[in-house]
Parts: C-alpha cells; structure tokens; sequence
C-alpha cells in the first residue's frame, strides 16, 4: 500500500472514530427524539441508522458555526420527521441498539411511554418544538433550530401545552 | 430566554423524559463494532473526502479543458458541456451541503430544498435544450448522419438514452428530497 493511499485510510479511520463518538456523545438526544417519530423498535433501529448516516455525511461540511449540539439536533429532528414520513420505503437495517437498555424496568417504561403517547398526537412540527422544551433548551436555542424567531417558539409552545393538557385529561393513559 | 417554570403537569413530563434520558445517556447502548462497520459501509461518493481530492479532481479537469480547447478547437461543444457539467455540480454540491448543515434551521433546510427542487427542474430544461444542438453536433463530428433518416434515428436513439438517464436521475434526487409540499405546508402552518 502506498504512503498516500495509507494516509487516506488512516485519515478515514480517524474521521470514522470522531463520528462514532459524536454519535455516542449525543446517543440519547438520538434515541429519545427517534422514539417520538417511530413506532416500532424496527423503525427506532432504522431511524437512528439514518441519523448515523446523515451524521456521518455532514460532518466534513460541519464548520462550527453553529454549536456541536444545536447542529445535533438539526440532523435528528430533519431526519426523524423525513423519516416519519418515509418509513414504508425504508429498507431493513440491522439493529445497532441494545433495546433491552431502553427498556430496562417496567415502571419506568410505562411513564416513557404515557410521555410518548401524549406527544404522539401532535403533528410532527409541534412534536420537534415541545421535544426540544423537554431537553430543556432555552428558547433561543429552539429558535435557531427550528429557524423561526424566539417569540413565536414561546407562543406555539404555549398553544402546544394547552393542547397537551387537554390530550393527558381526555385520554385515558 | 429560558424555559418558564413547569406546572405540575409539565413537571412530572419533564421528570419522565430526564429519567429516560439518563438511563440511556449511562447506558452501553450502541454497538460500537457495528456503528464503525456501518460508517465504513458507506460509499466513496457519501464519506467526507479530503481537500486534496477536490484539488486533484479541479487539476484533472482544468488541464484536460485547457488540452481540448488549445489542441482541439474542433471540439468546442465537448469543453462547453462539462463546464456546463461542472457548473451544474458545483451549485448542486453547494445546496445538498447548505442542506446538510441545515443552514437556517429547519425552515431555512426546506426553503433550500425548495429552491433546489426548482432550480434542478429550470436547469434541466435548459439541459435538454443544450442537448439537441449537442446531439446534431456529435452525430455529424462522428459521422453518423449519412442521411436525414438517419439523423433522425441517431438523434432519437441519443436522445431516449439521455432522457432514461435523467428520468432515474430526477426520480432518485426527489426521492431523497422527501415529500417536500406536505412539509412546506406544515411549516406555514406552523409560522
């Protein structure tokens, strides 16, 4: 092999360890916004699959301007409500996830998923904007996500709420 | 601005979603092996390349340009379609990378996926009208018009292989670009 040929995989390779840490840095913002837009284990899977890869290629475009996490979530919300709306035309994938971690006790799993239920009857925007209040990002942060201004992020996530309320007192969960 | 204090309700939501956070955040979740096995998967065309291969590629294509047109001046037609050619995939490579980056949130992403659809589809129109002086050109370069029913037949036989091309071409971009008007109509929505 030759020196360059060598330099270039060397330099492949590094580039690979970077991503995957980043990936694993940020694992659970993946997972937890994933889960909100899926709704099998299969899709979480291929869904966190797509991420990874969307990772992966933006991250030689990624040029710091934003901060590591506010460009983290960017990639996840725009891969996970493109793959909500894709997810009959994604292929099969194998599973990088260990799922007996995410649902590890019972008691917990059922709260997650009372969670999970109520924000699955938002549409997918509102679900990005009160995904991101539960990360509890400051609002101006929300805004330079979503790309809408910092007022309108506090009155949608006020209308959000309300409409939430009223899902958690008319279902029963 | 920071988030204002939660109600009850919104407390115990918070609480939910921070105790799930963290018992994934303290987790040996992700499969390492595999996650570096899936980056490695992915093709040439879609890992980040170095600099030096860009320099190489605009070497490569420079000198071969400067050959044609110096050397070549007959084949004119050739030079200007890949400058066409490269023009095109530079404006493509710089809005798929604004795209990436999400420049402007996800607002500014669809815009420019907007602007993308629409300009993909003027400047294959443009291609395509490009493309038959092109045709005429190459076929009497190469002599393969003996006669006008010839011509005709090469030209059709040309332009079929071309419009395959860019049928599977256009059906893959907008494939990837997603169901863009039910998003869009979402956004104003939600603005």
């Amino acid at each position: 092999m030759s020196n360059l040929s060598r330099m270039k995989t060397n330099q492949h390779q590094k580039l690979q360890h970077e991503v995957a840490d980043l990936i694993d840095r940020h694992k659970a913002r993946i997972i937890m916004i994933c889960r909100a837009y899926t709704r099998s284990r299969e899709d979480l899977d291929d869904c966190f699959q797509d991420v990874a890869t969307r990772i992966w290629e933006g991250y030689a475009n990624f040029r710091g301007e934003a901060a590591e996490a506010t460009w983290v979530y960017r990639v996840i919300l725009n891969c996970a409500i493109n793959f909500s709306r894709r997810s009959a035309r994604q292929p099969s994938t194998v599973s990088l996830l260990d799922h007996d971690i995410i649902e590890e006790n019972p008691e917990s799993t059922r709260a997650t998923q009372k969670l999970y239920t109520l924000i699955d009857r938002l549409n997918p925007l509102e679900k990005a904007l009160v995904l991101l209040w539960l990360e509890n990002l400051p609002y101006s942060e929300i805004a330079l996500i979503m790309g809408i201004s910092v007022k309108n992020v506090s009155v949608k996530l006020t209308r959000i709420k309300e409409k939430l309320k009223t899902y958690a007192n008319t279902t029963k969960l | 601005m920071k988030t204002e204090p939660h109600s009850d309700f919104f407390d115990s939501l918070a609480d939910i979603w921070v105790d799930s956070r963290r018992r994934i955040e303290t987790s040996d979740i992700i499969n390492r092996k595999l996650l570096l096995q899936t980056l490695a998967d992915k093709s040439f065309w879609l890992a980040p390349k170095p600099r030096a291969f860009y320099i190489l590629f605009a070497i490569i294509f420079i000198f071969g340009l400067s050959y044609c047109i110096t050397f070549r001046p007959g084949y004119w037609p050739v030079p200007a379609l890949c400058i066409f050619g490269a023009a095109d995939t530079a404006w493509q490579t710089e809005i798929r990378d604004r795209i990436r980056r999400i420049d402007g949130g996800l607002i500014g992403m669809q815009r420019n996926l907007n602007l993308y659809r629409r300009l993909y589809i003027w400047l294959s129109i443009v291609m395509w009208l490009i493309m038959i002086p092109f045709l005429w050109w190459f076929g009497n370069f190469f002599e393969l018009y003996s006669d006008p029913a010839t011509a005709i037949a090469c030209m059709s036989l040309l332009a079929a292989a071309c419009i395959v091309v860019f049928i599977i071409r256009t059906y893959k971009t907008f494939r990837a670009l997603g169901d863009l008007d039910a998003f869009a109509a979402e956004l104003k929505e939600l603005q």
